[in-house]
């Protein structure tokens, strides 16, 4: 095992690297934890806007629209004075202000196009809310309109109807861990193509070079036990780096690594380490010096990881980009991690986006690997 | 006993011929001196015998079997020291000397002991601990040396081991050499410093253009090109004349003009010359100014065999 025992002893001597790359990456990500809000974003709490109503009708309908409203949102006074109201509005004092015209209940039973008078910052969710109300009160008056009904059986109707309430309950809650664990396991893309091609092309190439290559071919040690010895090094790595990670995974985001969802994301990375050790494989047989291997590295890791989503999320990336990256195993690793991260509860949906996904990785190793293999004969004849 | 035979070997890249029906035999305990300028086929030969490089034509045994790329019990007794230097810089010396030892010698202890006898023999004892891109380009010749022989192997290949070394390395380098043949080892050396080749070896093969154009001792390939005594001769009033009359003197085998002053006067044995020409030089009252005698170099003999210098 003389081989493995010198890939061994290189590797001891890649430990500061090794080192210093688990420094960035934990520095990083501790950083970006502690920067996401300790709230879950997805908890619902109703909020009760304030809104200013002018209410110059006096009928029954517009108050039985006002109380409506009184349980939804918080009506307030304001002085009916138009440059206030539009000072109030232009320093985001209020959202919606409604004008309830003279006469208004009386036309809209008698179906006449008098309409409400309103004053909003547009796009607002406020405003966005508000209108849903009134829609809802309104197309609700409408349609017990048809039946001829008065308006005292009318407005009894309506909030009879309006004050049903279907009970929500939320079942798939995503915490901040969750989220974490999907950004921890997207940046892991970066800092395992960064190790591995360090590591495993650096060593590939100390060995590819031709004389040290003539003088192991000329000893009694058969060139299958040498190969298998170089493979069983880059396998020893690949397992030591990957578990560097998936390890500290487990520590920092035991309650979310522990459940399926975690096991799928451990699952999905030792997937790209092999396809990132592959990787590494092929640069170190294809660079022709250290300086190559390095810039060759640097492309791959940095550029990969920034067109596939590791660093900014796949959805704010431009389908352009996107449509490259498809080309790249990083892609499909970080969809899969997304898709993962998304629910608590994963259906079939997600199940067949997440094979897909795994699949098109194990297709990429296999591809790599057929490229190595023929670099290798190639490079074997070379010697020769 | 022969240790390495080789007939009819040859070796093309592409159309140009590196060794053309090239014949070789290396015998038990000599140091077999591989001599040629560069390019002239020493490496491509050395290399299709340790089955580095296929060959289109010929059969190399060695110890008596044939060898080929799987033939790891012949390997077991070579020992390769590669013309470039072929070590890991990520280990120490001690540790480079201890992989390649490794290869042919599994016993930990018996390594240990091998490897610290290699130190010694190339004198890196100060420097074990030292990393190659610490070493100057002697030591790490030395290195070079100490991890192709560390396992003591029965035949070793030497290719140009001195290539760009400091005098005191190489003496190092050639003393070391000379101790592995007392202690039995067959060695190939390619070099094309004819004065290493004086100095170490047994025997010498001329090659030139992938031919073999001379086997022999060195003494063997001077008597080879009935080469004797050269006089060089510095004279201020030289004409043709004199150049005529001298050529006329005993035992002259050709007379070169260096200059118009100097003359490279060539003997086919070293009976009297000197006094022969310096009794010209007094009765012609001629005006010599420098003279002096040397006795014949293998470069002498290899340019008298392809009409060129060694380092060409």
């Amino acid at each position: 095992m003389q081989v493995y025992k010198v890939y061994l002893k290189i590797l001891k001597r890649l430990y500061p690297f090794i080192l210093m790359y688990v420094v960035i990456f934990y520095g990083i990500f501790l950083l970006q934890s502690m920067n996401e809000p300790t709230t879950n974003n997805l908890d619902f709490q109703i909020v009760k806007p304030s809104i200013p109503v002018i209410n110059h009708d006096d009928s029954l309908l517009t108050n039985t629209f006002i109380d409506y409203l009184k349980e939804k949102t918080k009506i307030v006074d304001i002085a009916f004075v138009e440059e206030k109201i539009s000072d109030a509005l232009f320093h985001r004092q209020i959202y919606y202000v409604i004008e309830i015209p003279d006469d208004f209940g009386k036309s809209f039973i008698n179906k006449q196009t008098k309409q409400l008078k309103i004053s909003k910052i547009p796009a607002s969710a406020v405003a966005i809310y508000v209108e849903s109300l009134i829609n809802k009160f309104f197309n609700t008056a409408r349609l017990y309109l048809v039946s001829g009904i008065d308006e005292a059986t009318l407005s009894e109707s309506i909030i009879k109807d309006l004050s049903k309430e279907v009970k929500v309950e939320i079942k798939d809650k995503i915490t901040n861990n969750t989220i974490n664990a999907g950004y921890y396991y997207n940046f892991s893309n970066y800092v395992y193509l960064c190790l591995l091609i360090l590591i495993i092309s650096l060593i590939t190439q100390v060995f590819n070079q031709t004389e040290l290559k003539k003088r192991n071919l000329s000893s009694p040690v058969k060139l299958k036990k040498i190969n298998f010895q170089l493979m069983l090094g880059h396998i020893s790595v690949t397992i030591i780096v990957w578990l560097i990670f998936v390890i500290g995974s487990l520590i920092l985001m035991k309650n979310v690594m522990f459940t399926f969802n975690g096991l799928l994301l451990i699952f999905n990375s030792l997937i790209f380490v092999i396809v990132a050790a592959n990787i590494a494989f092929l640069i170190g047989n294809l660079a022709k010096n250290s300086e190559a291997q390095s810039a060759i590295a640097n492309i791959v890791s940095i550029g990969s990881s920034f067109i596939c989503g590791a660093f900014v999320p796949q959805m704010f990336l431009d389908k352009k980009v996107l449509l490259l990256a498809r080309f790249l195993p990083s892609y499909w690793f970080i969809r899969a991690n997304d898709v993962i991260v998304s629910t608590s509860k994963l259906g079939d949906t997600q199940f067949s986006i997440i094979t897909k996904c795994i699949v098109m990785q194990i297709i990429f190793i296999f591809i790599i690997y057929f490229m190595n293999l023929v670099i290798t004969k190639f490079r074997r004849k070379e010697v020769k | 006993m022969n240790v390495i035979e080789v007939k009819n070997l040859t070796k093309k890249y592409g159309n140009l011929v590196a060794l053309d029906n090239f014949n070789l035999e290396v015998k038990e305990g000599e140091i077999l001196g591989l001599l040629g300028p560069n390019g002239s086929g020493k490496t491509t030969a050395i290399n299709c015998m340790l089955s580095l490089l296929e060959f289109n034509n010929g059969e190399i045994t060695i110890f008596g079997k044939k060898m080929s790329p799987d033939a790891y019990e012949i390997k077991k007794d070579i020992g390769i020291v590669p013309q470039n230097i072929a070590v890991f810089n990520e280990l120490t010396v001690y540790e480079n000397i201890d992989y390649f030892c490794g290869l042919y010698v599994m016993n930990k202890e018996k390594r240990k002991k091998l490897v610290d006898e290699a130190i010694q023999l190339v004198g890196l004892q100060e420097f074990k601990n030292f990393f190659p891109k610490k070493l100057s380009g002697g030591l790490l010749r030395r290195l070079n040396i100490a991890c192709g022989i560390a396992h003591k192997p029965k035949l070793i290949f030497l290719d140009e081991p001195t290539v760009a070394v400091d005098p005191q390395s190489r003496n190092n380098i050639l003393e070391g050499i000379k101790t592995l043949n007392k202690q039995g080892a067959t060695i190939i050396y390619t070099t094309h410093y004819m004065e290493e080749v004086e100095q170490l070896c047994n025997r010498i093969v001329i090659i030139d253009k992938g031919h073999i154009i001379a086997v022999g001792t060195k003494e063997q390939l001077k008597k080879m090109m009935e080469l004797g005594e050269k006089i060089t001769i510095e004279i201020t009033n030289l004409t043709k004349k004199h150049i005529e009359n001298l050529s006329q003197l005993p035992n002259i085998k050709n007379i070169r003009v260096i200059d118009e002053d100097t003359l490279s006067i060539h003997f086919t044995n070293n009976d009297h010359n000197l006094l022969n020409v310096l009794d010209y030089v007094k009765d012609n009252n001629l005006n010599c100014i420098r003279v002096y005698s040397e006795l014949p170099t293998l470069n002498d003999v290899f340019l008298e065999i392809t009409g060129k210098e060694l380092r060409d």
